[in-house]
């Protein structure tokens, strides 16, 4: 059997660290809505946004024309 | 299952299953909780069998040298658990399961290796008693059933036989509530202090207690079975909640951090697979390095969150309110203790800059 092929390399970090967000500080929650322009709560929305109903309640959404896509962030 | 139909093989395929928990608010009762009162048997490796008796896992090594236990779950299941452990004891005796180390003087194996051939000739060799128990913490859920298991058991640790001995950290019995103190054949018979112990060489392997400082109580071992590799954790690590941190008995979200980090530092991780160092926890199913990493995350970030919010200046029950374990809640927050419990024991405990 070969030794493991793994290296532990020093990432700069405080042994026993974590990496992680603190909550309501991650910045990537955001990146999908303005990569793709969807208004807030779509992409988070659970089975409520599989149906066609969704889109109703989206149009009437002001985020969907004013918010993330107008802004083209990640575009 | 029932310990009735127990054979080495049965053992072998009776799966523990996952307890509730009985913890610092429900541990002073005596029953355990309904449906909750049956011992599960599972071999873990080499000598190591893990127990599970009314929620709280107790471990046993047995073979040529008797029954070494950690733990002895609640007072209410000892009978049960007595009788669980003398059929499991006859079981692994009569199969002549060989040892890990034959060589050294102890006993050269004879005695042990023979009995493969002891069914044709003779009946299986009598089962060893229960010599010794340890003690992860001093909690009613963990050492309740000390005094029937110790009586049931003996040792020679002078001239004449006595009960099994009795073990734990120095500090772990000092906390007991002076209204209702603990009879003196439940206290430890021995104790050892400072950072370690070399238990002795036990079935085969050598056995290590190290002690854990301040962190589910300020007198938690963890023990070491260094030829099965196998780590029994105590509550410092507990799969059906989140830690239980006994403030009042010297315990502390930092102490509970490094004693899981700790577990990470001594745990051989079995590549790309389940397996490896097999950590037992206090409470719920058998664990493995990455087991116990996301424990340690999980157990990091939630001291972090609140670390970061009483720098914000917020108060306890601001925290409370803000619900900063929710995204856990479902996995770890479902027993009688609470994320608020959790929550508050984290506050009092950890190293945060209060105004
Ligand atoms: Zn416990």
């Amino acid at each position: 059997m070969p030794p493991h092929p793994c290296t532990a390399v020093f990432e700069g970090l405080e042994k026993g660290h974590v990496p992680h967000f603190l909550p309501g500080e991650n910045p990537f929650l955001k990146d999908i809505r303005a990569r793709y322009g969807v208004p807030a709560g779509a992409p988070t929305g659970g089975a409520e946004t599989m149906y066609p109903e969704y889109e109703a309640k989206v149009s009437t959404n002001s985020l969907w024309t004013q918010g993330d896509r107008a802004s083209g962030v990640g575009r | 299952m029932t310990m009735k139909t127990l054979t080495a093989a049965a053992a072998a395929a009776a799966l523990l299953a996952l307890p509730g928990h009985a913890n610092v608010v429900a541990q002073r009762q005596s029953a355990p909780a309904p449906g909750n009162d049956v011992v599960r048997v599972l071999p873990v490796r080499g000598n190591i069998w893990m127990i599970n008796a009314g929620g709280s896992n107790i471990v046993a090594s047995i073979g040529k040298d008797g029954v070494l236990l950690v733990d002895t779950g609640g007072a209410a299941m000892s009978e049960k658990l007595l009788a669980a452990l003398q059929q499991l004891n006859r079981a692994v005796t009569a199969t002549g399961m060989p040892q890990k180390s034959c060589v050294g003087v102890v006993q050269g194996c004879s005695w042990w290796n023979s009995s493969t051939f002891l069914p044709a000739t003779a009946a299986p060799a009598a089962p060893k008693p229960i010599v010794g128990i340890v003690n992860t913490s001093f909690d009613a859920d963990h050492m309740g059933g000390n005094v029937a298991v110790s009586a049931a058991g003996r040792s020679h640790v002078g001239i004449a036989p006595l009960d099994a001995w009795i073990m734990a950290h120095e500090k772990a019995p000092s906390h007991q509530p002076k209204s209702s103190p603990l009879p003196p054949a439940a206290g430890p018979s021995e104790a050892y202090e400072g950072d370690s112990f070399k238990l002795n060489f036990f079935n085969g392997e050598g056995v290590v207690l190290w002690h854990m400082p301040a962190a589910h109580t300020d007198g938690d071992t963890i023990v070491q079975f260094r030829g099965s590799e196998v780590l029994a954790a105590g509550d410092v690590l507990n799969m059906t909640s989140y830690p239980v941190i006994d403030v009042e008995k010297g315990g502390s979200i930092d102490g509970v951090v490094k004693a899981l980090n700790w577990i990470l530092d001594v745990a051989v991780v079995e590549h790309m697979m389940e397996g490896g160092t097999l950590i037992i926890p206090g409470h719920g199913r058998l664990t493995d390095s990455a087991d116990v990493a996301y424990y340690r995350d999980m157990v990091t970030i939630m001291r972090d969150r609140v670390r970061a919010a009483v720098k914000k200046g917020m108060t306890l029950q601001q925290i409370k309110a803000a619900k900063i374990t929710r995204d856990y809640d479902g996995r770890f927050g479902k027993t009688s203790y609470t994320p608020d419990m959790f929550i508050e024991a984290v506050y009092k405990s950890c190293s945060c800059a209060k105004s």
